[in-house]
C-alpha cells in the first residue's frame, strides 16, 4: 500500500471545463403569457367551474332510458301546440287545464328540439338549462361568499342526484329551475347597484313560475335574498368600498321585486283566461293529497338532498363565525346570518310542502329546486373544510372524500331515478308492428309514451289509457270506470290492449278477464320490463277482429 | 404558478373572510424555517387507511370510468380552492384519477383472467399477464404517489426531505471534516483528471467560505488488484493535483471494499462526512457548499444529489440521460419527500457515523449504495438535492448501457432477495424498523427491474393469442375495455407525460423497453441464485456491433409481423383487432429501439473515422440537460395582421380553392344514374328455382347440364336478414337473363311480429329493406323482385288474412317497400306481385301502377285435379291487364302425367305474348330440398319429364313476345 499526502495549500488552481450556457434572462413561458391575457385570466379564474360543468355533462350523459311518461306527454303536447300555432290544427286536448306549467312555454321549446334532434335533442336542452343553473349557482356563491365557496357550491350542485336526473329529463323542471336560478343571480348581482335594477329579476322569475307553477314556492326566497343581499348597496366614492343600505331600503328593494312579480303574474293570468287558473289550482295550489307516509317522504328527501342540506346548515354556522370574526356590526352579522339561513332553509321547502300534500310524486325534481339555493351556503362549509389557500393535503383529502362520497351517492341515485320507469323500447317496437293509422283504438296503461313514439303513425284520438275512460254501448248506455273498460273489451272495441299491471294494477286486474279467457283477444307478446320496483311484463293483446 | 384575477370586482358582498377574490394567498411558511403544523400519527394513519379503504371499495364496486372522471374534476377544483396551482394542481388531479382508474381496472381485470380454455389452459398466459399488468399499474400509481405535491414545490434547487429542526438542536454542519473518495479501477488519467480538478475546485470554493473546514480528497485505486497498468499514471496525477492516492493490494468487496479500505487507511472515522464520486463524475464548484448545509440536522445520514450525463452528443448517453432524468428529477424528489431516498453510489455526502452504524459500506451487494440505504434508513434521515451539482459520462455505446442496466438490475433485485424481511416484516423487538412510506418506496424500487419479465409477457401475449388463439383474457367485451381499460390507459399515459414534461422525453420509455432482454437475463440469474460480479461501466466503445444487442428485439418484430399477416389473412373479431393494436404498439416500441441501435452504429463509425483521421477523439464539452426549471423562453415576435393586399389575395385564392373543391359543383356536372328494370323479353325465359327458404340454387348448373338447356332466369327465395348475392345474380345475367328474387319477412323459416304487414308498413323492417334496396341498386342490372308472396293466403309469412293482417294492409306494406327502394334509387327492380290466386285477387292486390309483373304459382299434387295452364294464365292476364306474366310451376305425379302437363303448359305459353318467364320449382312446395319428399317433384326425377321440359324450353324459344 502506498499513500502520499501532499499539503492542501500546494494544490494548483483549477477551472471546471463543464458549464451551462451563459445565462439569459428567463422570460415567461407560453402558458404564462396566455394567462397574462384578458381571456387567459378569465378562463383560469373559471377553471374550476369548467371542470365541474364537464363532470356534470359526463355524469348526466351516462343516464339512458326511453322516454318518461311526462316527457312523452309534454313533448307530444308541444308538437300539437306548434301545429296549432302554425296551422291551427286541432290539438284534441285542452292541455292548460291539467298541465302543471303553461303548455305554450316549455312544451313548445322542447318539441322544437325534439323535432330537430329527437328525444336526445330535447334532453340536451334540459342539460343546457341545468348547466346554466350550475353557472348561476357559481355566480351567486361567488358574489356572496367568494370564488372558493363558489367552486365548491357549483360542484355540490352539479353532482347532486336531482341535478343529474333533471339534466336528462325533458320536462318543465330544468327550464323553470334555470330561470329561478337566473333570477336569483340577478338579484344578487344587482345588490350593490341601483335598487330599481332588481326589476330585471322579475321576468325570469315570472317565466319560471309560468314554465312550472310549483316554481312559485321558491319566489319568496328570491324576494328575501333581495332584501338581505340588498343591505349592501352602491360604493363609497372615495374608497370604492361597499356602502350599506338601511333595513328599510333593503326591505323596499324586496317589496319592489315582490310587487312587480305579483303584478306581472296577475296580468298574465287575466290575459290567459280561466283554463290556466284551473290548471294551476288542480296541479299545484290545490293539488289532491296523496297517500304517501311522512316517513317515506322524509327518507326520500334525505336520500336526495341531505348531504347538501347538512353542509348548507354547517355553512350558515361557518359564515356566522366568519361574520363575527370580520368585526362587523351586530346588524351586519344578523343580516349575513339571515341571508345564509334563508338560502339554506329553502332546501326544506319542497319536502315540507310534499309532506303537507302527503305525496312523494316529483319530490326528486323539487328537491333539486331547493339545492339551487342551498348549494351556495353549502359551498362555504366545504371551502372552510378545505381551508382556502392552506394547501393542506389532509383537508384536501377530507374535502375529496366528502365530494366523492356525495358523487358516488348521486351517481347511484340518479341511475336509480332514471330507471324509475320501465324501458319501453321493445313494447313500442312490438306495438309498432301492429297498429293501423286512423282506425285502430289502442288501450295502453300510461299511453303517453307509446303515443309519443308512434305519433307519426297515429292520431291522438286513437289512444286510451287505464286512468279514465267513458264508453257508450251499442245500446247507447254511457259507462265509466271499470264497467266501461269491461264492456269495451267484451265488444272488442280496442284493436290493441297493453297492460303492465303498474300504476293501475288494481284496474288491470279487474278488466283483464276477457283477455285472459282469450275471448276475442290474442296475446301476441309478453315483453319484460324492469324498473326500480322489480321485473314485470307488458302484455300486448290483439283483437281477433282486427 | 399562481394566476389569479387581478380585477377588484366583483368582490364578495359578505367580504372579509376569503382572500382569493382580492389578490393572492397568504405566503406559506418555509417548511424548514418554521415548525410544521402538529399532525398526530393518528392523522397519518387515518389518511393511509382512508386511501386503502377507498381502494377496497373501488375494487369491490367497480364504478367504471365515472369515478376517475369525478376524481379528476374534483381533484382539480378542490385543490385549486385549497390553493394549489400549476403543475402541483394537475399532479393532484392526475394522481386521484390514475389511482381510481388503476384500482378500477385491476379489479375488473381480475374478473376476466382466463383460467380454462383450449388447446392449452388460459392461466398459462392469463395469470402472468395479469401479474405483469399489475406490476405496471402499481408502478404507475407509485410514480404518482411520489408526485403528490410536497413542500417545497418544484424549484431549480431544493432540498427534499429536509425538515424543521428547532434552533437548540441544530448543529454547525461546516465544522465536520470531509473526506472525498474517488474509487477507480482502470479509468486512467484521461477520465480521472477532470473529476479530480472539479473536486479540487469545489473544495477551494468551499474553503474560501469556510476556511476552518477541512476537505481531504482520496483516490481509491483498485488497479493493482485488477491487474491494470494505470496505477503509475494515477499516482502521478494525484501527486500533481495534491490528492491522496491509496492503492489496495488485497482485493474483495469490489467498490465498497475499496472505499472501506481507503477509509481505514486515511482514518476517515468518527464525526466526519464522507463524499464519494465515481471516476467520471465531475462536481461543480458549489457541490460542497450546497450539500453540507443539509447536515445541520443531526439526524441526517446522507445528502444525495443527481447524476447527470454531459456527453449528450453521444446518442446512447443521451437516451440513457433521459432515463436518468426520469429517476433523478422526478422519482428521487418524491421519494425524498417521504424520507425514502437512497444513496445512488456517487455525488453524495454521508455521515461517517451513519455508515458505521451498520458496520461500514456493505460489501455483499453489487449495489452497495442501495443496500446501505435500506439498512440506515430506519435510524437516519435522508435528503435529496435537486440541483445539478455534478456531471458525468454516460454509457458510450449500447453494450456499456446494457452492462450498466444489468448491474443495477441484478443488484436491486438481489436486495429484494436479501432484505425482504426489512421491507415486509415488522422490525425485531428493540430495533427501529422502516416506516410505511419507506417500505412502500423501497419495495417499488426493488421490484422495478422485474419490468424485463413484464415486457416479455407483454410481447408474448398478443402473439400467442393471434397465432394460437390462447388468450389470457376471457369474457371481456369491447364495452368493458372501453369502460375500464381505456380510461386507465389514457390517464396513465397523460399523467406520465404531464409529469415528465420538460424533465425527460419519450426516449426514456424506449430506453427502458429496449433494455428488457438484459433485465430478463438479470432476473433469471437472480432467480437461480447467481449474484454475479461487480462490473464497471466501460468508458470506451466496444468493438462489437450494436446490432448484436438487438437480437431479441428483431425476434419480437418478426413474430409481430407474422401475427399481423395472420390477422390480415384471417381477421377475427374485436379481440383480434385489439391484439393487433398491441402488436402495432410492440412494433413501434421495438422499431424505436432500432433507431437507437442505428444511431449507435453510426456513432461508432464516426468515431472510428475520426480516430483514423486524428489519432484520437476530439474532446467534447460536458453539458448536461438543462434544468427544466431554468428553461429559457424566448419571446416570439408579435405577429402582425397581414397587409390588406395580402389578406385580399388570400381570400381570393382560398375562395377559388373552395369553389374548385366543392363537391356539390362536381356532382352537378354529372347526370344522375338511372337504372332500368326488366323489360318483357323477346322469348320467355326458362329456369328453375325453389319455394324453399333459403334456396341458394347451387344445383342449377348440374340441372342445366342434365337438360342441355341454358336458363334465362333462376328463381331464388331469401329471408329479409340475408344479403343480396351479387355473384348469383351475375351468373344469371351473364346469359342475358334476369334473376328472380323472392324476399320473405321470416327469420329462419319462422314468422314474428316483424313479419306482419302492419309491421312492414309501419317501418319496423325499414333498416333491412333499405339495406336490400341499396345492395340491389348497387348491383345495377335488372332484377325481378317478389315481396309479400302469397299474401292472400293464411300460410304466408306476411299475410293479409291471418295473424292480425287484413287485405288493406297489403297495399300499405307494398307501397312502403317500394318507397324505400325508390329512396335508394333501385330503379332496376321489376316488382312481381305473386298472390296465391292472381286470377281473383282484386281485394288484395296493390294498385296496378305499383306492379310491373304478376306471377302465377301452380304446384300440382298427385291425386288432385290439376289446373289448366291456359285457363289460369288467361284469368291472371285478365285480372292484371298489360302486366308481364311469370310462372312458377311444379308437378308431382306419374311421369306421363307430368310430361303431359308440361306439354299443356308449353302450349298455353305459346298462345300468349306476355309471358316473361317459366320457372320450374325443383321441390314444389316442400321446404327440405334434399329430403325424400322433394324427390317426386324434381324436374330430373324421370326421363319423360326431362324430355318434356326440354321440349318446352325449345318451344318457348320460338315464342315471340309483343
Amino acid at each position: 500500500m502506498t499513500a502520499t499526502v501532499p499539503a492542501a495549500s500546494t494544490a494548483p488552481a483549477v477551472t471546471v471545463i463543464h458549464t451551462l450556457d451563459p445565462a439569459e434572462l428567463a422570460g415567461p413561458n407560453p402558458w404564462q403569457r396566455f394567462t397574462e391575457t384578458r381571456f387567459g385570466r378569465w378562463l383560469i379564474a373559471r377553471i374550476a367551474l369548467i371542470a365541474v360543468l364537464a363532470l356534470q355533462i359526463a355524469l348526466a350523459l351516462r343516464l339512458h332510458n326511453t322516454a318518461f311518461e311526462d316527457e312523452g306527454l309534454y313533448l307530444y303536447a308541444g308538437h300539437h301546440e306548434i301545429a296549432w300555432l302554425l296551422h291551427h290544427t286541432n290539438t284534441y286536448d285542452n292541455y292548460a287545464t291539467y298541465f302543471s306549467g303553461a303548455p305554450f312555454l316549455y312544451p313548445v321549446l322542447g318539441a322544437a328540439m325534439d323535432g330537430l334532434f329527437g328525444l336526445e335533442g330535447a334532453r340536451a336542452l334540459s342539460l343546457v338549462f341545468m348547466l346554466g343553473a350550475t353557472c348561476c349557482v357559481w355566480g351567486v356563491a361567488r358574489r356572496l361568499y367568494g370564488r372558493p365557496a363558489a367552486a365548491c357550491a357549483a360542484a355540490l350542485f352539479a353532482v347532486a342526484a336531482p341535478t343529474l336526473f333533471l339534466s336528462r329529463l325533458a320536462t318543465y323542471d330544468p327550464m323553470s329551475l334555470f330561470l329561478l336560478a337566473f333570477s336569483l343571480w340577478i338579484v344578487v348581482a344587482t345588490a350593490r347597484r341601483w335598487a330599481l335594477l332588481v326589476l330585471l329579476a322579475v321576468p325570469p322569475a315570472v317565466l319560471a313560475v309560468g314554465t312550472k307553477y310549483a316554481g312559485l314556492l321558491f319566489v319568496p326566497t328570491i324576494a328575501l335574498v333581495a332584501v338581505f343581499a340588498g343591505r349592501y348597496g352602491g360604493r363609497e366614492r372615495e374608497t370604492g368600498e361597499a356602502r350599506r343600505r338601511g333595513w328599510l331600503a333593503a326591505i323596499g328593494r324586496g317589496l319592489l321585486f315582490s310587487g312587480a312579480f305579483g303584478g306581472l303574474v296577475y296580468g298574465w293570468l287575466k290575459l290567459l283566461g280561466p283554463a290556466y287558473v284551473t290548471g294551476i289550482t288542480s296541479t299545484t295550489t290545490n293539488r289532491a293529497s296523496g297517500g304517501d307516509s311522512l316517513g317515506y317522504i322524509l327518507t326520500l328527501a334525505a336520500e336526495l338532498g341531505a348531504g347538501v342540506a347538512v353542509l348548507a346548515f354547517a355553512g350558515v354556522w361557518v359564515d356566522a363565525r366568519l361574520a363575527r370574526s370580520d368585526g362587523g356590526s351586530r346588524g351586519e352579522v344578523v343580516s349575513r346570518l339571515l341571508l345564509s339561513l334563508v338560502l339554506a332553509g329553502t332546501v326544506l321547502l319542497a319536502p315540507a310542502y310534499q309532506v303537507h300534500l302527503h305525496t312523494a310524486t316529483s319530490l326528486q325534481k323539487h328537491v333539486g329546486f331547493g339545492l339551487v339555493f342551498a348549494a351556495p351556503v353549502a359551498g362555504v362549509a366545504l371551502a372552510a373544510l378545505l381551508r382556502v389557500g392552506g394547501r393542506d393535503p389532509r383537508r384536501l383529502g377530507a374535502g375529496l372524500l366528502v365530494c366523492l362520497g356525495l358523487t358516488w351517492g348521486a351517481i347511484t341515485q340518479s341511475a336509480q331515478l332514471y330507471d324509475g320507469w320501465p324501458n319501453s323500447a321493445q313494447m313500442v317496437a312490438d306495438l309498432k308492428t301492429q297498429i293501423r293509422p286512423v282506425t285502430d283504438r289502442i288501450l295502453v296503461e300510461e299511453d303517453e309514451v307509446p303515443r309519443y313514439y308512434l305519433s307519426d303513425l297515429t292520431q291522438p284520438y286513437q289512444w286510451y289509457s287505464t286512468f279514465s275512460f267513458t264508453y257508450t254501448t251499442k245500446q247507447g248506455k254511457v259507462l265509466t270506470g271499470v264497467p266501461a273498460y269491461q264492456q269495451a273489451l267484451a265488444d272488442q272495441y280496442f284493436a290493441l290492449v297493453v297492460l303492465r299491471f303498474g300504476p293501475t294494477a288494481a284496474l288491470d286486474n279487474e278488466i283483464d278477464a276477457p283477455l285472459m279467457a282469450k275471448k276475442g283477444y290474442t296475446l301476441i307478446a309478453k315483453v319484460p320490463d324492469s324498473d326500480e320496483y322489480g321485473t314485470g311484463y307488458y302484455y300486448i293483446w290483439r283483437s281477433d277482429n282486427s | 404558478m399562481t394566476v389569479l384575477e387581478d380585477r377588484a370586482r366583483p368582490r364578495p358582498l359578505l367580504s372579509g373572510h376569503l382572500d382569493m377574490d382580492t389578490g393572492t394567498f397568504a405566503k406559506l411558511p418555509d417548511p424548514i424555517a418554521a415548525p410544521p403544523p402538529e399532525v398526530g400519527a393518528w392523522s397519518r394513519w387515518l389518511g393511509r387507511i382512508g386511501l386503502a379503504a377507498a381502494a377496497v371499495v373501488i375494487a369491490i364496486e367497480r364504478p367504471g370510468p365515472w369515478l376517475p372522471a369525478a376524481a379528476f374534476a374534483f381533484g382539480l377544483g378542490l385543490a385549486w380552492v385549497a390553493g394549489w396551482r400549476g403543475r402541483q394542481l394537475r399532479n393532484i388531479a392526475f394522481f386521484l384519477a390514475v389511482f381510481t382508474s388503476g384500482v378500477n381496472y385491476l379489479s375488473w381485470r381480475f374478473t376476466v383472467v382466463a383460467i380454462g380454455g383450449h388447446p392449452l389452459p388460459g392461466w398459462i398466459i392469463g395469470i402472468p399477464l395479469y401479474l405483469a399488468e399489475m406490476h405496471a399499474a402499481i408502478h404507475t400509481m407509485g410514480l404518482h404517489i411520489g408526485l403528490w405535491p410536497r413542500n417545497p414545490p418544484a424549484e431549480p434547487e431544493a432540498y427534499y426531505g429536509r425538515r424543521y429542526v428547532p434552533p437548540e438542536l441544530r448543529v454547525d454542519p461546516f465544522r465536520y471534516p470531509i473526506y472525498v473518495f474517488v474509487p477507480t479501477v482502470d479509468e486512467g488519467e484521461e477520465v480521472l483528471r477532470p473529476t479530480l480538478t472539479g473536486i479540487m475546485a469545489a473544495r477551494d470554493a468551499y474553503l474560501e467560505q469556510h476556511p476552518y473546514s477541512e476537505i481531504t480528497v482520496v483516490v481509491c485505486d483498485d488497479g493493482f488488484v485488477a491487474k491494470k497498468d494505470t496505477v503509475p499514471e494515477i499516482a502521478a496525477l494525484c501527486e500533481s493535483l495534491g490528492v491522496i492516492h491509496v492503492v489496495r493490494e488485497v482485493g474483495g468487496g469490489a467498490k465498497a471494499g475499496n472505499i472501506n479500505h481507503a477509509r481505514g487507511a486515511v482514518g476517515a472515522d468518527g464525526d466526519v462526512l464522507l463524499g464519494i464520486f465515481d471516476a467520471d463524475q465531475i462536481p461543480r464548484r458549489d457541490f460542497f457548499l450546497k450539500l453540507v448545509v443539509g447536515f445541520d440536522d443531526p439526524d441526517v445520514g446522507w445528502v444525495q444529489s443527481g447524476q447527470f450525463y454531459g456527453n449528450r452528443t453521444n446518442p446512447v448517453a443521451r437516451w440513457a440521460d433521459d432515463q436518468q432524468s426520469l429517476f433523478y428529477r422526478l422519482l428521487c424528489p418524491g421519494k425524498a419527500a417521504h424520507n425514502s431516498s437512497f444513496i445512488c453510489g456517487t455525488n453524495f455526502l454521508m455521515r461517517a457515523k451513519a455508515i458505521d452504524s451498520i458496520g461500514g459500506i456493505p460489501t455483499g451487494s453489487i449495489t452497495e449504495d442501495f443496500a446501505a440505504s435500506i439498512r440506515m434508513a430506519a435510524d437516519w434521515r435522508a435528503i435529496y438535492f435537486t440541483g445539478i451539482l455534478a456531471v458525468g459520462l454516460g454509457p458510450l455505446d449500447l453494450g456499456s448501457f446494457f452492462k450498466q442496466q444489468d448491474r443495477w438490475a441484478r443488484g436491486t433485485l438481489n436486495i429484494m432477495w436479501d432484505h425482504w424481511r426489512d421491507l415486509l416484516l415488522p422490525a425485531p423487538k428493540g430495533r427501529k424498523g422502516l416506516s410505511a412510506q419507506q417500505r412502500a418506496h423501497y419495495l417499488l424500487a426493488t421490484t422495478h427491474y422485474w419490468c424485463g419479465v413484464r415486457d416479455l409477457i407483454f410481447c408474448i401475449a398478443p402473439v400467442l393469442f393471434v397465432l394460437t388463439g390462447i388468450s389470457g383474457v376471457r369474457g371481456a367485451t369491447a364495452t368493458d375495455f372501453l369502460m375500464y381499460f381505456v380510461p386507465y390507459f389514457a390517464l396513465s399515459i397523460a399523467g406520465f407525460w404531464h409529469a415528465a414534461w420538460d424533465i425527460t422525453s419519450w426516449r426514456c420509455i424506449i430506453a427502458n423497453y429496449g433494455s428488457f432482454p438484459v433485465l430478463l437475463q438479470a432476473a433469471f440469474r437472480v432467480v437461480i441464485g447467481r449474484k454475479g460480479d461487480f462490473t464497471l461501466t466501460p468508458k470506451k466503445r466496444s468493438t462489437l456491433s450494436p446490432w448484436r444487442t438487438a437480437q431479441l428485439h428483431l425476434i419480437v418484430v418478426g413474430f409481430c409481423l407474422i401475427s399481423f399477416v395472420k390477422l390480415l389473412i384471417r381477421p377475427g373479431g374485436a379481440a383480434y383487432w385489439l391484439a393487433g393494436f398491441w402488436l402495432l404498439y410492440l412494433c413501434l416500441m421495438s422499431g424505436m429501439h432500432m433507431i437507437l441501435v442505428m444511431l449507435d452504429s453510426r456513432q461508432g463509425r464516426r468515431e472510428r473515422r475520426e480516430k483514423a483521421l486524428f489519432g484520437t477523439l476530439p474532446a467534447q464539452p460536458l453539458i448536461p440537460r438543462p434544468d427544466p426549471h431554468q428553461r429559457r423562453h424566448r419571446r416570439r415576435p408579435v405577429r402582425r395582421l397581414p397587409k390588406p393586399r395580402t389578406a385580399f389575395a388570400g381570400v381570393v385564392v382560398g375562395g377559388a380553392m373552395l369553389l374548385v373543391l366543392d363537391t356539390s359543383t362536381m356532382q352537378a356536372q354529372s347526370a344522375p344514374l338511372h337504372l332500368a328494370n326488366a323489360a318483357l323479353p323477346l322469348h320467355p325465359y326458362v329456369g328453375v328455382g325453389a319455394l324453399a327458404t333459403p334456396y341458394a340454387g347451387t344445383g342449377v348448373v348440374q340441372i342445366e347440364k342434365t337438360l342441355g338447356v341454358t336458363f334465362g332466369t333462376t328463381a331464388r327465395t331469401q329471408e329479409i336478414a340475408d344479403a343480396f348475392d351479387v355473384a348469383w345474380a351475375d351468373s344469371v345475367a351473364t346469359h342475358g337473363g334476369v334473376p328472380w328474387l323472392t324476399l320473405v319477412f321470416s327469420q329462419n323459416g319462422k314468422t314474428s311480429l316483424d313479419s306482419s304487414l302492419t309491421a312492414i308498413a309501419n317501418g319496423s323492417d325499414d333498416d333491412a329493406i333499405s339495406r336490400w334496396a341499396q345492395e340491389i341498386a348497387a348491383y345495377g342490372k335488372p332484377v325481378y323482385l317478389t315481396v309479400l308472396p302469397q299474401a292472400d293466403r293464411n300460410y304466408a309469412a306476411s299475410s293479409g288474412v291471418a295473424n292480425g293482417g287484413i287485405p288493406q294492409d297489403i297495399s300499405r306494406a307494398w307501397a312502403h317497400i317500394r318507397a324505400l327502394f325508390a329512396a335508394a334509387d333501385a330503379g332496376n327492380v321489376s316488382w312481381v306481385w305473386t298472390p296465391g290466386d292472381p286470377g281473383a285477387d282484386a281485394a288484395y292486390a296493390p294498385p296496378a301502377s305499383q306492379v310491373d309483373a304478376v306471377a302465377l304459382t301452380m304446384a300440382e299434387f298427385p291425386k288432385t285435379t290439376w289446373a289448366d295452364p291456359t285457363t289460369a294464365l288467361d284469368a291472371a292476364a285478365a285480372e292484371h291487364p298489360g302486366k308481364q306474366l311469370l310462372l312458377q310451376v311444379a308437378v308431382d305425379g306419374t311421369p306421363t302425367q307430368r310430361a303431359a302437363w308440361l306439354e299443356e303448359l308449353a302450349m298455353a305459353v305459346s298462345l300468349r305474348s306476355d309471358v316473361a318467364a317459366v320457372v320450374y320449382q325443383e321441390a314444389g312446395p316442400v321446404d327440405d330440398l334434399s329430403g325424400k319428399d322433394a324427390l317426386p317433384w324434381a324436374l330430373t326425377a324421370d326421363p319423360q319429364t326431362v324430355a318434356a321440359f326440354q321440349k318446352l324450353s325449345a318451344q318457348l324459344a320460338t315464342v315471340i313476345n309483343r
